[in-house]
């Protein structure tokens, strides 16, 4: 692969807005969703602010790594992408940092990520690129919008059913993630 | 067979179905996560009636009637009154400070997260919703927003059948 970029997205760090869950206050169905052991080190603030909600943690936590890491079906790094350009439609710009770099790490493609971060959503790219790019852009806005022109676009870039499921998929639950992450705390 | 509440609420036909079924994990753990935020074991706060009619409430504003349906359905379990019916419709039935806040944060939210800030966040907590309140809150604004992107694709993959 050509690399005409070595574009890289700077390492977030993220702070909540409200106090999070103290490990020396914390139940025990709190504890159990941190998976905190006599043997385990910091956990990070975004995993103690969500722990004020163990239950939805838990399982929120489990369908995210489904999503993201199962096998077979739509690439890794196409559903990087999905993460990342619903990321950029709902702002928060820490999960976009984290799923740009990982789209790099997959690729070694940082000039889609470059594009990007320096031009917004809307540049030439290859089709299969703008295709992804495209239905989660219009799927991510409120209310959804993808038409079945973007399927279409999706299908004639070799994307078939259960690829462009995935894909969906990867796309919202950043949309889930975003309206955590982004209105729980801020980056910097 | 597992539940899928979304090939149910949506009717998709035999050949979605099985697509479905090929991702037992993603059906599966949505189930898990819609207990988990409309009906809880362990409510942190916000209340059954109230969590039901917020998510109606969001898949309208979504433009998804058939999810708002499904989700009246888990009002009328456990619960509904005219004030109830009044948020799914979109309005605001009292003046009270906490509700009104809750209220305008899932509008918000749903529509335009890009544009929250620390102070809207904050505004949560000064009218009297808790800090694991407002974790709730978010998660089940984040569930419903999920949903109905993913039933939005399931309809556009139906039609292309």
């Amino acid at each position: 692969m050509s690399k005409v970029s070595n574009f890289k997205v700077k390492t977030l760090v993220w702070e909540p807005y409200m106090p999070p869950v103290e490990l020396a206050d914390a139940t025990p169905e709190q504890l159990a969703a941190m998976q905190v052991t006599p043997s385990s080190g910091k956990v990070s603030p975004y995993v103690r602010t969500l722990a004020h909600d163990p239950d939805s943690y838990v399982t929120r936590t489990r369908l995210f790594n489904d999503i993201m890491y199962v096998e077979g079906g739509l690439d890794r790094a196409e559903r990087e992408l999905g993460a990342l350009i619903a990321s950029c439609i709902n702002g928060c710009v820490y999960c976009a940092s984290v799923h740009a770099r990982r789209f790099i790490q997959l690729t070694g493609n940082s000039d889609t990520i470059e594009r990007i971060y320096r031009f917004g959503l809307h540049e030439p790219d290859s089709p299969r690129v703008r295709a992804i790019i495209d239905f989660c852009e219009a799927l991510s806005i409120t209310p959804p919008s993808a038409t079945p022109e973007h399927v279409a676009a999706l299908r004639r870039e070799g994307l078939d059913d259960a690829q462009i499921l995935d894909l969906a998929h990867s796309a919202a639950i950043f949309g889930w993630a975003n309206r955590l992450m982004h209105t729980l705390g801020h980056s910097h | 067979m597992a539940t899928d509440t979304l090939n149910a609420v949506l009717e998709v036909g035999p050949a979605l179905a099985e697509l479905r079924a090929r991702r037992p994990e993603f059906v599966g753990g949505t189930e898990d996560c819609r207990a988990a935020v409309l009906a809880p074991e362990v409510d942190v706060g916000l209340g059954r009636p109230l969590r039901a009619a917020l998510a109606a409430r969001m898949a309208r504003l979504n433009g998804d009637e058939p999810l708002a349906a499904h989700y009246r359905q888990h009002l009328a379990e456990a619960g509904g009154s005219d004030d109830l019916d009044l948020i799914v419709a979109g309005g605001y039935p009292s003046d009270d400070p906490r509700l009104r806040a809750i209220l305008r944060h899932v509008d918000f939210i749903t529509v335009a997260p890009r544009a929250c800030t620390r102070a809207d966040t904050l505004r949560l907590n000064a009218a009297g919703v808790s800090v694991p309140e407002v974790v709730a809150l978010s998660e089940l604004i984040g569930f419903v927003n999920f949903e109905v992107r993913i039933a939005a694709t399931l309809r556009l993959l139906e039609a292309g059948q």
